[in-house]
């Protein structure tokens, strides 16, 4: 096995913060991380002497490389390094676009630039921001046969699907003056001499990355040390301050606070009732929102439409038509030569909706051009007959929107003539009216009303399980002022609005008086009522106790979105049962997918759960000074090791700190055994 | 279909006086009497129903307030006839899927 870091920063560029370059600390890096190829990627610059300086000073194989920004992603372009002066060149014309302005290349400038991409190894950030987007990781996808990925977890995601590149893991890390703590993300290869041809071949080939040089992809390195960790379970036992959180601790630095789901110890226990039913509402409410927007959608798009139409106007427009006809009809005494002209009461034509038929005809022409159902069309309509009726709907729809165009042409004539008539007679004006707008828009209220009750139905349109509880969300109506209010969280009054309740488009016109905070936008979730429950597994409410472990459900599960779950002592606040019914079976799923590191005291926890490796943590005193060691192996295996070398008997450690020693054991097992007989 | 001796009539014309049909409570008025409610009233027949109206190019209409209130209601009524099925369509076609969608959810 060769071990790679492909991804280096010795130079810092406006993408960095400023540091200063230490090839001794590259030389420590080398050869204490025991590495066999790095390749030096500085963002968008390629430093030629510092490279020959590098290459000069560091006995494996140095690439040169740039990480050029292109496309919005980041890029590694490694060469073999033949010919460092054409590279060079390549690379100063990276540095050129990226110092007029900052922009990255496209993905037409980087090809024009690097010219014929067989000559490289191209790494694109895959599985870490920023990504390669789909389209460019298409267009150069003969060049692209491997990508960087961000975690372990991330790793075994491309290793296990067949349909995602070879991933590589990096450290992307700046050998700087101050660097310590050397770094432990690499990627080990199987292959004999590493040399350029060899990487490029071994990259291709999934059966070639691995994430630990022993172990295939079950482990990876945590520290530089050497210590490993499981890519699947592991379980961190150890006496009191013998360093198991500390370890825990260090293991979250590693994957980074934000991408680390961390369930800290009490975490989900609450100190006092309110908190708890605080955190247990605010919880409820969040999930509330996200459900019943996503429930709610459509209602609150018939809201805005409802919102357009106001029906109050409508009446007055029919009234003032009404009552203008009757005004002029009896005034006849005042009808003169303008009023006579048949003109003088013209109503403007109103225009045919051609609405259904140009859905008919994007319907028709799904018909004639479908090619997944083509038999099957074909045996009920011919295809000629579909052809012409889509044409005739065609020439319809042109008839009529030729109509329409005459008749604007004709509104606008007769508006204006009846203008000039109006103005010249004393006759009264016969206000006008659109009927069949009034008559639509009273349609439009009367299937409004029916859908929001439709909606108010009283339903359960979701049941989800977790573990023994089972998350519900109920709909229905509002039975009080009180509980839209407390929905609003605002202090305004409701009163008015809830007393046209039964009469959702009034009840739609009041809450608009309301005014801000109460957005249009939210109307929705005023008009039907939507609670989200969480209950036990005999249907009932779940109580406090029954809260956190839902909670722990739900933490663990939601860990799915990070790189590595970390718990810490989950017996300390939940019985035994419970762990071991619920929640030692979701644990081992998580850590199909991920990383998963528990620290327990607890039997239940640490046998039961069959974890995938242990690590032991001891404080030691040796001449005096304490020594604070991990002993660490496969449950199974007889002994577990240090990194330095020394073992300790698998059974006793888990007897001595699970089961408070073996004569403690034995005496219990005794014990239950009296109770058998 | 309804045969044309069952249509409803909503417009007629009778001893040279215009008159319209109240549905509520249910009474033949004269034209000159009509409100608002009684044109809504119409509307609403007229669009959802298939019916009968005296044309006043058919009959002389002497009283000359009846001839105008009665000749411009006609014309209103005639000028929605074209849109008479896509009123349907729409109305029927109106939140429909969305009715769907609650009815099963």
């Amino acid at each position: 096995m060769r071990k790679i870091d492909l991804h280096l920063h010795t130079r810092s560029s406006s993408q960095d913060k400023d540091f200063a370059f230490c090839i001794e600390n590259l030389k420590r890096y080398v050869a204490d991380g025991g590495l066999d190829c790095i390749a030096i990627t500085n963002h968008n610059l390629f430093d030629r002497g510092q490279f020959e300086l590098i290459s000069s000073e560091v006995d494996i194989l140095v690439l040169p490389g740039i990480e050029v920004d292109v496309d919005n992603c980041h890029m590694l372009v490694i060469s073999d390094g033949g010919d460092l002066e054409s590279f060079s060149d390549c690379c100063q014309r990276v540095s050129e676009n990226w110092s007029d302005g900052e922009r990255p290349l496209t993905a037409d400038q980087f090809e024009g630039i690097f010219g014929d991409l067989r000559r490289y190894i191209l790494i694109p950030h895959y599985l870490k921001g920023p990504r390669i987007g789909p389209d460019l990781l298409d267009r150069l996808s003969d060049f692209i046969s491997c990508g960087e990925v961000s975690s372990p977890k991330k790793f075994m995601s491309c290793i296990n699907d067949p349909d995602m590149l070879v991933p590589v893991f990096f450290s992307d890390c700046r050998i700087t003056q101050t660097l310590s703590e050397l770094p432990t993300k690499q990627t080990y290869i199987d292959c004999g001499e590493v040399s350029f041809g060899a990487l490029r071949q071994v990259l291709r080939d999934k059966g070639k990355v691995v994430l630990s040089e022993n172990d295939g992809n079950k482990h990876f390195q945590i520290s530089a040390d050497g210590q490993l960790l499981s890519t699947g379970l592991n379980v961190i036992l150890g006496d009191r301050s013998s360093g198991k959180s500390h370890t825990l601790q260090r293991i979250c630095d590693w994957f980074g606070e934000e991408n680390s789901r961390y369930i800290r110890q009490f975490d989900l226990v609450s100190r006092n009732e309110a908190e708890d039913e605080k955190k247990f509402k605010d919880f409820l409410s969040e999930s509330t929102s996200l459900f019943s927007k996503d429930y709610l959608e459509d209602l609150q798009s018939a809201v805005a439409d409802i919102l357009e139409v106001d029906l109050e106007s409508d009446a007055l427009s029919v009234e003032r038509y009404i009552s203008t006809l009757l005004t002029y009809a009896q005034e006849t005494s005042r009808h003169d030569a303008f009023s006579k002209a048949k003109i003088f009461n013209e109503d403007a034509f109103s225009k045919k909706d051609l609405t259904g038929l140009i859905q008919l005809i994007a319907s028709t022409k799904q018909l004639v051009s479908n090619v997944e159902y083509r038999g099957l069309i074909d045996s009920h309509i011919g295809h000629d007959s579909l052809k012409s009726l889509y044409i005739e709907l065609m020439k319809t729809y042109e008839g009529h929107e030729q109509v329409n165009l005459k008749k604007d042409w004709v509104n606008s004539v007769v508006s204006e003539i009846k203008g000039k008539l109006q103005r010249k007679s004393s006759a009264t004006n016969v206000s006008d009216v659109d009927l069949l707008r009034v008559a639509s828009n009273r349609r439009k209220v009367e299937k409004f009303e029916e859908l929001v009750k439709t909606a108010r139905t009283p339903k359960t349109p979701l049941r989800k399980r977790k573990g023994s509880f089972e998350i519900v969300a109920q709909v229905g109506s509002f039975s009080r002022a009180r509980e839209i209010k407390d929905l609003s969280r605002s202090s305004k009054s409701f009163s008015a609005a809830f007393s046209k309740y039964e009469h959702p488009y009034e009840f739609v016109q009041e809450l608009r008086k309301i005014g801000s905070p109460i957005l249009a936008a939210d109307f929705s979730k005023y008009m039907v009522k939507v609670e989200y429950k969480i209950l036990n597994r005999d249907g009932l409410q779940a109580s406090g106790g029954e809260r956190s472990e839902f909670f722990l459900l739900d933490r663990i599960e939601g860990a799915s979105s990070a790189d590595v779950l970390l718990i810490d002592e989950p017996e300390s606040s939940f019985d035994n049962h419970f762990l071991k019914s619920e929640v030692n079976e979701l644990i081992k799923e998580m850590s199909r997918q991920m990383p998963v590191v528990v620290v327990t005291h607890n039997n239940t926890v640490g046998v039961s759960i069959r974890p995938d490796f242990i690590l032991y943590t001891k404080k030691e005193v040796e001449d005096g000074e304490i020594r604070w060691r991990i002993y660490s192996g496969h449950p199974t295996s007889k002994t577990l090791t240090s990194i330095d070398g020394l073992e300790l008997n698998t059974r006793d450690v888990l007897l001595g700190n699970l089961e408070a020693g073996v004569e403690t054991y034995e005496e219990r097992s005794a014990a239950y055994e009296d109770l058998k007989n | 279909m309804k045969s044309e001796a069952q249509l409803m009539k909503i417009l007629k014309i009778e001893n040279g006086n215009g008159y319209f049909w109240r549905e509520t409570p249910g009474e033949w008025r004269k034209i000159d009497e009509i409100d608002k409610l009684g044109l809504l009233s119409l509307l609403n027949t007229f669009l959802n129903e298939e019916v009968e109206i005296d044309s006043p190019e058919e009959y002389d209409i002497p009283n000359e307030v009846h001839k105008i209130i009665y000749q411009h209601i006609f014309g209103k009524l005639q000028s929605l006839s074209d849109s008479k099925s896509s009123f349907k369509d729409d109305s029927e076609r109106r939140y429909f899927e969305e009715i769907s969608k609650y009815s099963s959810a």
